[in-house]
């Protein structure tokens, strides 16, 4: 597994750096929307406020379905176009261990990128004369979310992705499921922010729906690659 | 070691097509197995059972060594159009192989074995196809196989590198090993195998010996697949 996570992140990202600073763009341009939402002057008492939090807070969960959406193509698709899942199969790779192995790279990867475009976009605002106060005005719980549970769903939303990169053979059926789970998704936490109370929605909801969502993306996925036939992840020729 | 591929009874079916019918044979060791079919015979199809990569509707394949089952990090293999990660260079990609199979082999001699050394850190992409083959191949000598199984080798291949890769596999076979290969190609099919199989339209025609057929294996498959 070693091996295969090493290959992964030399073969994708370090020997290709132009992947490495195109996710990285993405990244600081999906934060922007976050800095937007910073600066802008909503009382507490606007029903628009809790919107305006609540959104923001779906934007890992956007970074993360946007850019591995954009990755899974060259990652799995384009792999098992070239006979490479196939070649890893005959060495004796499970098809799960090696989307495992891909999955793990691509979101270490995505996590770096996030993460540092999170640094750079905080130096931004401060070169341009923010505040930590008003960069930082929501609480603990709000960047504990922003930092580690909007991203888990992301994860989630990769993993099922790649599921359906890998079994079909047109890429563009996965394409259209990730559109239509990440409106789904989207709607659904924000009517649950608005319908809820802002502290359930921080505390209990999103954490809960990050974890479950985890677990049930990698049951789901370990039990249909065990009854997909393999002939599903091999090239037609 | 004394080897043995028993093929029992394999059926293939895609739906209601049968893409193989009713195959029974056996390979063993020092055998060099040419089978020859057109494209749309089916020898990917038993290239793929055989190497456990999808299985048979019915029947069974039992790959042994002296009676016990061979691992498969034991077959040395290559895949129809299969090709090496292009953005590796030679050595970052038998490095990774080598670190799979755990081979002890040195990377730098199994290159000069198979004369790229010197595009021992050209970008993969960068090289020609019979190197991109020989590449694979020597991916497969890491192993140590005991039994090679190679579907289309020469697909793409100049003449000289084809024969540089049939003088590899002789010696393997010289070796006590068995060498299976999947091909339309004729050239060069009298000089190295041992035994031919015929494939054709997923019925397998049956195994002959190669010292048994006159001059020309184009002839004697022509006359069988009539």
């Amino acid at each position: 597994m070693k091996e295969l996570i090493k290959r992964e992140i030399i073969y994708f990202y370090i020997k290709r750096p132009f992947t490495f600073l195109w996710l990285l763009f993405f990244n600081l341009i999906f934060l922007l929307a976050k800095g937007l939402t910073n600066v802008q002057e909503v009382s507490p008492s606007d029903p628009q406020y809790t919107f305006t939090r609540a959104f923001s807070l779906l934007i890992p969960l956007f970074i993360f379905a946007f850019t591995g959406g954009m990755s899974m193509d060259e990652i799995i698709h384009k792999d098992k176009v070239k006979k490479y899942f196939e070649v890893l199969m005959a060495t004796g790779f499970s098809p799960f261990k090696i989307l495992l192995g891909k999955i793990i790279s691509l979101v270490f990867v995505l996590y770096f990128l996030f993460i540092l475009s999170f640094l750079l976009w905080i130096s931004l605002l401060i070169t341009f004369g923010t505040s930590l106060d008003k960069i930082f005005f929501e609480g603990k719980l709000f960047w504990v979310n922003f930092l580690v549970f909007s991203p888990l769903l992301g994860v989630s939303l990769l993993v099922l992705e790649s599921f359906f990169y890998l079994i079909f053979q047109d890429q563009r059926s996965a394409s259209i499921f990730s559109f239509l789970s990440f409106g789904f998704l989207g709607f659904f936490i924000l009517f649950i922010a608005l319908a809820s109370p802002y502290d359930f929605f921080l505390i209990i909801f999103l954490p809960s729906l990050s974890f479950f969502s985890l677990i049930f993306s990698f049951l789901f996925t370990c039990l249909i690659l065990k009854l997909t036939p393999p002939e599903r992840y091999l090239s037609k020729t | 070691m004394n080897l043995e591929i028993k093929i029992k009874k394999i059926f293939k079916y895609y739906g209601e097509k049968a893409i193989l019918k009713d195959i029974d044979f056996s390979i063993n060791s020092k055998e060099f197995f040419v089978l020859l079919g057109q494209n749309g015979s089916g020898k990917t199809t038993l290239i793929r059972i055989l190497l456990n990569l999808i299985k048979p509707s019915s029947g069974e394949i039992k790959i042994e060594g002296n009676g016990k089952n061979i691992p498969g990090n034991k077959i040395g293999f290559l895949l129809e159009d299969e090709m090496p990660f292009d953005y590796f260079t030679p050595y970052e990609y038998l490095k990774f192989f080598r670190n799979i199979y755990k081979s002890k082999k040195n990377v730098d001699e199994v290159l000069k074995e198979f004369n790229l050394y010197e595009e021992k850190k050209t970008k993969i992409f960068k090289l020609s196809k019979g190197m991109k083959k020989k590449l694979c191949i020597a991916k497969a000598f890491l192993t140590e196989p005991l039994i090679w199984i190679l579907d289309e080798p020469f697909d793409g291949v100049d003449i000289i590198m084809v024969e540089e890769i049939y003088k590899i596999l002789k010696k393997e076979r010289e070796e006590g090993k068995i060498v299976i290969i999947a091909t339309h190609h004729f050239e060069f099919v009298k000089n190295y195998a041992s035994h031919i199989g015929i494939l054709d339209r997923g019925n397998f025609l049956g195994k002959y010996e190669v010292e048994k057929i006159g001059d020309s294996i184009l002839d004697f498959y022509l006359e069988k697949i009539k």
